[in-house]
């Protein structure tokens, strides 16, 4: 279930699987274009790195690799590829679109948490009012303000008989 | 009683009108055939006697005296049986008027008693359509107070249910918009933090 332990980790950013494509794409990327301009120089090892995004960037720093080297390459995709194929996927609705801080406080809760390469999925249920809806491979955690409302319907009812009592 | 009157006046008029006759037919038979004997002169000289005695003159005088006598007797029996006969009309009207009335209490007695059953029985009938109808009023009330009393259950039931949905609905209308995700942050944490042991053993030993 878990990734193997290449002693690499996921940065704060990458959230979900989307995240995860795009940083995986991208490190291809980079390695065919290290690829093309060994060839293009006949055998001379490339000296610099194209322009990084800022997730692959904090990606890099994180797990302090050197594109440059084709091992660290390798290991970064055989990381990436691992984690895409075995980390676990959570999916978690709000009522609205989070913002990226809250993105991030919310992953880093989850990689220390539950999974240290978890993957998340953001959805949106503008019907939950507050809080949010966790749903893992086989369970259903409604957090939501709705359902909090629908626990205490009994709370709700004794207090409306009490107020029917006292009026 | 007064026909036992009635049956002695008219015997005593028979009675009287039977001596009569035989008093008259004992005085005209006294004269028969006369003996030729010694006697005869005697006889001869008393029947001269008799007939000088009892002469047409006297006879006549007799025979008024009793016709006189007879129409007294008549007159009086005919006063007698006209007083009887006013009685025993007087009490055979009575007698009449009595049965009369008797037959016409019973037939009154009997036309009220049928009256009376026939009034009890519709008293009856009266009731047991009464009876009938209260009871089935009863029961009516019985339906409909328990149709009333579902019928409201239900909704207080529907209310119930939906009033969650109801609440979140407004409060979700009311400040939905308000809350910032930011905000709910240490909420939503706390509740991670809650369900987490559930979430690291679905994901560990789910599918």
């Amino acid at each position: 279930m878990a990734p193997e332990k290449s002693g690499l980790a996921l940065p704060i950013v990458v959230v979900g699987t989307v995240d995860l494509n795009r940083l995986l794409r991208e490190i291809k990327k980079v390695q065919a274009s290290l690829q093309a301009q060994l060839l293009r120089s006949e055998g001379h090892v490339p000296q610099a790195l194209p322009k990084l995004s800022q997730i692959l960037d904090e990606f890099v720093q994180l797990n302090k690799l050197d594109l440059l080297q084709v091992a660290d390459q390798k290991r970064a995709i055989r990381f990436l590829e691992d984690v895409r194929d075995h980390a676990p996927k959570i999916h978690v609705s709000f009522s609205a679109d989070p913002s990226p801080q809250f993105m991030s406080k919310l992953t880093f809760w989850f990689r220390n948490n539950i999974h240290p390469t978890i993957l998340i999925t953001v959805g949106l249920q503008p019907g939950i009012g507050a809080g949010c809806v966790v749903r893992t491979a086989n369970k259903y955690f409604d957090l939501s303000l709705s359902k909090s409302f629908q626990d205490s319907r009994e709370l709700l009812v004794q207090q409306l008989q009490v107020s029917e009592v006292v009026a | 009683m007064t026909i036992w009157w009635l049956a002695f006046t008219i015997g005593s008029l028979f009675a009287a009108t039977v001596a009569f006759i035989w008093m008259a037919l004992r005085i005209n038979g006294g004269t028969g055939p006369k003996k030729k004997t010694g006697l005869e002169s005697v006889e001869k000289a008393a029947e001269d006697d008799v007939e000088h005695i009892f002469n047409s003159t006297f006879r006549e005088e007799l025979r008024n005296r009793g016709r006189l006598h007879f129409e007294k007797i008549i007159s009086e029996n005919a006063m007698f049986l006209q007083q009887d006969l006013r009685l025993t009309t007087s009490e055979l009207n009575g007698y009449m008027k009595d049965e009369i009335t008797r037959n016409l209490k019973e037939e009154f007695a009997k036309y009220e008693q049928s009256i009376n059953d026939a009034k009890q029985l519709a008293i009856d009938s009266i009731e047991k359509t009464n009876s009938a109808i209260d009871e089935q009023r009863q029961q009516l009330g019985q339906q409909v107070q328990q149709q009333i009393m579902t019928e409201k259950q239900q909704l207080v039931e529907r209310f119930e249910q939906n009033m969650a949905d109801i609440i979140n609905h407004y409060v979700l209308a009311a400040v939905g918009d308000q809350i910032d995700l930011n905000d709910q942050l240490d909420y939503i944490l706390a509740d991670l933090e809650a369900n987490r042991e559930a979430i690291i053993e679905d994901i560990m030993h789910g599918a």
